[in-house]
Order: structure tokens, then sequence, then C-alpha cells
């Protein structure tokens, strides 16, 4: 599940030097709901055939998704983004399948570290 | 201090006005902590729609703008600011040019010619790097600052709307025009001078023409100063008073020398 290069941790830490433990927290959070809600989104114009708003909904998926250290994800919306965009619709449709698949994985190890960061010093 | 380490924020904020307009609300938070980190105040705004009404509501010093936003997206907001500060160019209330550093997650290489070409003066990738974004406001200061010591002698808005007739394949029409002046400027004020010296009717009528075309040539490139003082030795020619025009030609060669300097910076960014 967990591939080398699906996750960086360095990220976590980045967000934690720049607002603390509880600011890097709120930002997974986020990523969760509204990463979450752009997926939806991209699902539904996948099935709608809408390749424009596909692609605008992977779209700032690419960039969230960096923030928290979610490589893969940030990969792969890139990807469907770009077949979006030239209009290969059944290779953005089986690249947004593998894009679900990396959010969930990413998800499961980053409510590992949400865990880590709120855990008191002992 | 090194504002991009472990320090805890920032304790006074920097007298900068920024607006975020990024419509993740992750990138916008964190964007916005970073800021915060480096000792800025920012306010934030989710698409370009509202970028324009904050725009229209505060001076802002920078924007950093998103660039595929829903609705109006960050290059159709940053074209359509230039607009409007080009609209209020000489107008009384004419307001100053914002700096706009474009963000985005688009690393394609003709994406930076697309946001320079929309009037982005700075570019960032996504996500953010503190360290990045510290440069990018670096330099953003940097460029107003210099902007500011320019804005006396020439009008920044004349140059921007200028910049915007360069066709690609062909001369830029603003070097051109730059050129020719540099050329010509030198020429009109010897004659001004020379005609002066001689004292006569012949004199008058070419200190007068002199005058008019270095006015017209100056307030076409944003000389204002130059244009005004011209127009001052026009006006005091046209009285016959040539004694008092004297020293204002030494101010407008003055005026000229500071003219230049400005343009050739111009001319080499």
């Amino acid at each position: 599940m967990d591939s080398p290069n699906s996750f960086d941790p360095a990220a976590i830490e980045r967000l934690c030097r720049l607002g603390g433990n509880k600011f890097a927290v709120e930002m997974i959070e986020l990523f969760f709901g509204y990463g979450g809600k752009k997926l939806a989104a991209a699902r539904e114009s996948q099935q709608s055939g809408s390749l424009a708003a596909l692609a605008e909904a992977a779209h700032p998926l690419k960039s969230s998704a960096g923030n928290v250290g979610a490589v893969r994800v940030q990969t792969l919306a890139a990807q469907v983004e770009q077949s979006a965009m030239e209009q290969k619709a059944a290779l953005a449709g089986s690249q947004l399948a593998e894009l679900e698949i990396a959010f969930a994985e990413v998800k499961s190890i980053l409510e590992t570290e949400k865990a880590r960061l709120v855990k008191p010093p002992s | 201090m090194n504002p991009t380490s472990d320090n805890p924020q920032t304790s006074t904020t920097k007298p900068v006005r920024i607006l975020v307009a990024e419509d993740s609300p992750l990138n916008q938070q964190v964007t916005l902590k970073q800021l915060e980190k480096l000792g800025y105040a920012a306010d934030a705004v989710l698409d370009g729609s509202q970028a324009l009404e904050a725009h229209a509501r505060t001076p802002y010093d920078i924007i950093l703008m998103d660039c595929q936003m829903p609705g109006i997206s960050g290059y159709e907001a940053t074209w359509q600011i230039r607009n409007r500060e080009q609209e209020k160019a000489g107008a009384a209330e004419a307001g100053k040019r914002v700096y706009i550093i474009a963000m985005t997650a688009n690393t394609q290489a003709d994406n930076r010619e697309k946001c320079t070409s929309a009037g982005m003066d700075g570019f960032i990738n996504k996500p953010v790097l503190l360290a990045e974004l510290e440069v990018a406001l670096v330099h953003a200061l940097a460029d107003q600052t210099a902007t500011k010591e320019m804005e006396g002698v020439i009008d920044p808005l004349i140059i921007a709307s200028l910049h915007q007739l360069r066709t690609p394949g062909k001369p830029d029409p603003l070097i051109e025009l730059i050129d020719l002046f540099l050329r010509e400027a030198p020429t009109q004020l010897d004659t001004m001078n020379d005609a002066v010296a001689k004292n006569d009717l012949s004199s008058l009528s070419r200190t007068i023409s002199a005058a008019t075309a270095l006015k017209g040539s100056a307030g076409n490139l944003g000389a204002r100063n130059l244009a005004a003082l011209c127009d001052e030795i026009e006006q005091t020619a046209k009285t016959w008073m040539l004694a008092d025009v004297q020293p204002l030609i030494e101010r407008a060669r003055e005026e000229f020398g500071r003219v230049r300097v400005a343009l050739e910076k111009i001319k080499g960014q």
C-alpha cells in the first residue's frame, strides 16, 4: 500500500514548522474534505462525459495534494488533467480510477500522521 | 534573523498590502500562514471575480494570483486589472500599478509566457514553498521601489500600455519610440539653446517649434515633468520673454538626463 513514492513525509514536517502540529492537522483535514469533493466532481464529470469539467476538477487536486505530501495523488491528478485536456476520455477514465485508489491510500497514511501529531508527548 | 527558519511568527507586520486569490482553501491557508511567518498580513479571496472586487476596493501592493480559478481565471482577472490601470492612467484618481505574482501548478513551458502576456510580473510554482515565496516577494518589493523612483520621471502606466503594442516577430514599438526620442531630444534642446542665444524673431519661432515637438514626444513616453517644462518654454517664448526661457531650457536639460537614465533602464528590462 505504502509505495515509496506515494507519500512525502517532508511536506507534513514543513506544515508543522510553518504553523505547528495543530495547523498541520487542520491542513490534512482540509485536504480530506476539499480533495474528496474535487474527486467526486471529477468522477461525476467523467461519467457525464464532460472532459473540460474533469480537467477543472483534477487541477486543484494537483497542487493541494502537494501541500500534504500526497505525491501519487499529485502525479495522477496531473495525468488526469492532461488526458482530459487532450480529449483522451478512456485514458483519463482509467487514470481517474487509479487516482481514487491513490487518494484512499494516502488518506489512510495521513490518518496515521494525524494521530501521531495530536498524540501528547509521553 | 532568517525569516524562512523555524523562528516564531514575526511580531510586527510589514506595511505591504497583499491579496491572495486562490480557490483551494488548503493552498490559501498555507499561503496565508507562510505570509504570516514572513511578517506580512494579507487578505484572501476564492476566485477571480472576488479578486477584481477586492482590487477595486483596496490599493494592494502585491497580488498572489492563482492562474486557474473557477469563473474568472487568474489570467483574465489580471488582464482586467491592467485594463483598469490603463484607463486610469493620467486621470486625477490614477492609481499605482499592482505587482501580480502568478501562482500556478501548471509547469508547461508556455505557461510563463501566458502569465506575462496577461500582465503578470512574477511567477511561482505550486505547491508554494516558503523560501520561494520569500524570494518572489523580495523581487516584487525591489521592483516596486525602482518603479516608485522612476515614477517621478516616467509614468509607468504609459510604458505598460506601450509594452502591450508589441507584436511577435516584429520590432518592439516601445524600443523604437525610445530610440527615436533619445536621438531627437538632444538636437531639440540644442536648437532651443542656440535660438535663444540669437534673440531674434526667427529664433523665437524655432524655439517654440522645438519646444512643441519635444513636449509631444516626451508626453508620448510618459516623461511628464519634461513635457511640462517644454510647455512652459513654449508659453514663455510666445510672450517674447527669451531671457526667461534660458533657465527653463537648463532645467529641461537636467530633466532630460533623468529621463534618459530611466528610459535606458526600461530598454534593458
